[in-house]
């Protein structure tokens, strides 16, 4: 599923990133990289998201964050 | 491995430890950092008003710079002054703006220099956010690839409690510093720039001091020329978008700097594990943090359900599909309200005071020399006093908006209007942090020119720049009126209105037309935004921001 497909709060591990190659790297920079983990922590207009990684926030526009894939994480206990 | 080395003193003969480099009579200083971070802040708390902001050589990003002086003195016994550079706000030396390009080429030039001549010409000091370490992390491992000598400030420590999202908090700041030192093998300070008396202002200018005398290297960091450096030296002159095989090439060369960022974050959990903890009685303690526990902000599995920040709370109304629009046009209508209405009062007082007593005063002077009613006076009264009298006039203007501006800045809360604004500006490849000045336009296009400062990137400020004076500002208003009731009598409100209509189509339609020949470069990326957590405005800060920004603006506008 796809960072706006995700439910709020949720725990989620980046599993794809279907941005241009430029953009992706410099999402990797930036800490958003393949099996980093996140939540989203904020739904805003036109599909923009707000993720928490690592401590930080990160805005996202909605064409961006469909562009960044992810899954839930399962965890025991 | 200790951990309980000293976090800002260099130890001499330590591994990474390079031999004594002859000192220049005035050591340069860079200040390096990503957006953010605190950077400029902390540049502020060291020169005070002793700086100045000019453009960097053949471009329009401004730089400030400005003198920094301490009373402590070098190992050698000679005080050294040095002189700082508050390089633009970057994520990473692989730059994606002329912003960014003219960080690294800055950081470049230096290496350049030391390799070339041995002279140590300068030190750069990076600052790290200690709320996002992984990060801050990254731009170091970058930095100090280069072979520059460093010294790295921790900043946002009193923040760095509340934005963790970990079911751990920030560490005690002395306790962190010491870790990322004795992991990093350079001096690490922790400084608080908005707390001047108990923000390591000495202790960092001791450190840049020891350093600039006795270069050191990042530990697990190849310097150049090494035979396992294959670091960023092609980049450094270029900017994204090259070839695919140099892409690739990149980011197989970051996938390393990210291996050691984890790394290191290893060895500092390591050092702050529980046997290491500082005294939970440290008088340095933050406010409900944890001493010796480990920060979220480092990289690596953070276990368990989000924690909500306060900001997070807070961000729930601010940044919210359905009310986040209309609380943003409220605070750009706020903003519009008193640059127009809260200045204007201000505006009146000087223009009375000016054109009233003062132009009497002066012309009562020249009577008494003889040289009243003729064209000493005109000259003199009516030309340069009224003159100096209206552009003096904007300053309260421009007092007011940078103080607003600074206010948001400060808060949090502009990127986060930037992140509302975003979609409306992105079809004439502006970030939405460009749409605060445009509307500010319509009340006064001189403090809107000054706000375009707030945005990112030198290209969108100048294409912002050039779309505002499309704008109607209210002084206009007047104009219209007058013609409408004039001409179109009967239909004056709704000429005025077609007036406005047309103003936004102007910009609409200019914004179009420069993105498709003069500005095609600049384009309507991804918004990747990092929002810093919200915090209290401090007032010194405004103070010192509306001191610097509000009188460079008024030059423009004589």
């Amino acid at each position: 599923m796809t960072l706006p497909e995700s439910p709020l709060g949720a725990e989620l591990r980046v599993t794809g990133l279907r941005l241009p190659a430029a953009d992706a790297f410099r999402l990797s920079e930036m800490g958003i990289r393949l099996g980093t983990l996140a939540h989203v922590t904020q739904h805003a207009a036109f599909g923009g998201r707000v993720i928490a990684v690592a401590g930080s926030r990160f805005a996202l526009d909605g064409e961006t964050a469909a562009l960044i894939d992810v899954e839930p994480v399962e965890r025991m206990g | 491995m200790s951990c309980h080395g000293s976090a800002s003193a260099p130890v001499p003969g330590r591994s990474g430890h390079a031999s004594l480099a002859p000192l220049p009579a005035i050591l340069r200083v860079l200040l390096v950092g990503g957006p953010n971070v605190g950077k400029s802040t902390l540049f502020n708390a060291l020169t005070g008003a002793r700086q100045r902001t000019t453009n960097a050589p053949g471009t329009t990003v401004e730089l400030a710079s400005g003198r920094w002086r301490t009373t402590a003195h070098s190992t050698a016994g000679f005080a050294v002054e040095r002189a700082i550079v508050d390089l633009p706000g970057s994520y990473s030396l692989l730059a994606r703006s002329s912003d960014e390009q003219i960080t690294a080429d800055a950081i470049w030039e230096l290496a350049r220099s030391f390799s070339e001549t041995g002279l140590q010409s300068g030190v750069v000091i990076v600052v790290l956010d200690a709320t996002a370490l992984a990060r801050s992390l990254y731009l170091l491992a970058q930095v100090a690839e280069t072979g520059v000598s460093l010294v790295v400030a921790l900043t946002m420590l009193d923040l760095a409690s509340t934005a963790a999202d970990s079911s751990t908090s920030a560490v005690d700041p002395d306790t962190l510093a010491a870790a990322l030192a004795t992991s990093l093998g350079v001096p690490v300070v922790p400084v608080d720039a908005r707390n001047r008396a108990a923000g390591g202002m000495s202790e960092l200018a001791r450190a840049v001091d020891a350093v600039a005398e006795h270069p050191r290297r990042v530990t697990g960091i190849a310097p150049p020329g090494s035979s396992s450096y294959c670091g960023t030296t092609a980049a450094a002159s270029r900017q994204h978008g090259a070839s695919g095989s140099d892409l690739a090439a990149e980011l197989a060369h970051a996938e390393t700097l990210f291996a050691w960022v984890e790394h290191l974050a290893e060895q500092v959990k390591t050092c702050l594990a529980p046997e290491d903890r500082s005294p939970a009685g440290s008088s340095r303690s933050l406010p409900g943090s944890l001493p010796g526990s480990l920060p979220g902000s480092l990289p690596g599995p953070l276990p368990g359900p989000l924690r909500r920040t306060f900001s997070d709370r807070v961000d729930v109304v601010l940044l919210n599909p359905w009310s986040g629009i209309p609380v943003f046009l409220a605070v750009v209508w706020l903003l519009f309200e008193l640059t127009t209405r809260f200045a204007a009062p201000l505006q009146g007082a000087i223009g009375q005071l000016v054109n009233g007593p003062m132009a009497a005063g002066v012309t009562w002077l020249l009577s008494l020399m003889g040289l009243g009613d003729n064209w000493v006076q005109g000259l003199l009264v009516d030309g340069l006093l009224v003159g100096v009298g209206t552009v003096l006039t904007f300053l309260p203007v421009m007092a007011v908006m940078f103080t607003a501006l600074g206010f948001l800045e400060d808060s949090g809360y502009l990127a986060r209007a930037a992140f509302v604004a975003d979609r409306a500006m992105r079809s004439l490849g502006l970030d939405g942090r460009a749409l605060l000045p445009l509307i500010v336009g319509f009340g006064c296009n001189l403090p809107a020119l000054a706000a375009t400062r707030t945005l990112p990137h030198a290209r969108q400020r100048l294409l912002t720049g050039l779309l505002i004076p499309l704008t109607s500002c209210s002084a206009r208003l007047t104009v219209y009126v007058l013609l409408a009731g004039a001409f179109f009598p009967q239909h004056a409100g709704t000429v005025i209105f077609a007036m406005y209509l047309t103003s936004v189509l102007l910009v609409l339609g200019g914004g179009l037309v420069l993105r498709r020949t003069a500005f095609r470069d600049v384009r309507a990326g991804p918004l990747m935004l990092v929002l810093p957590p919200y915090q209290r405005p401090h007032l010194r800060t405004l103070a010192m921001s509306v001191r610097l920004r509000a009188p460079r603006c008024f030059v423009w506008a004589a």
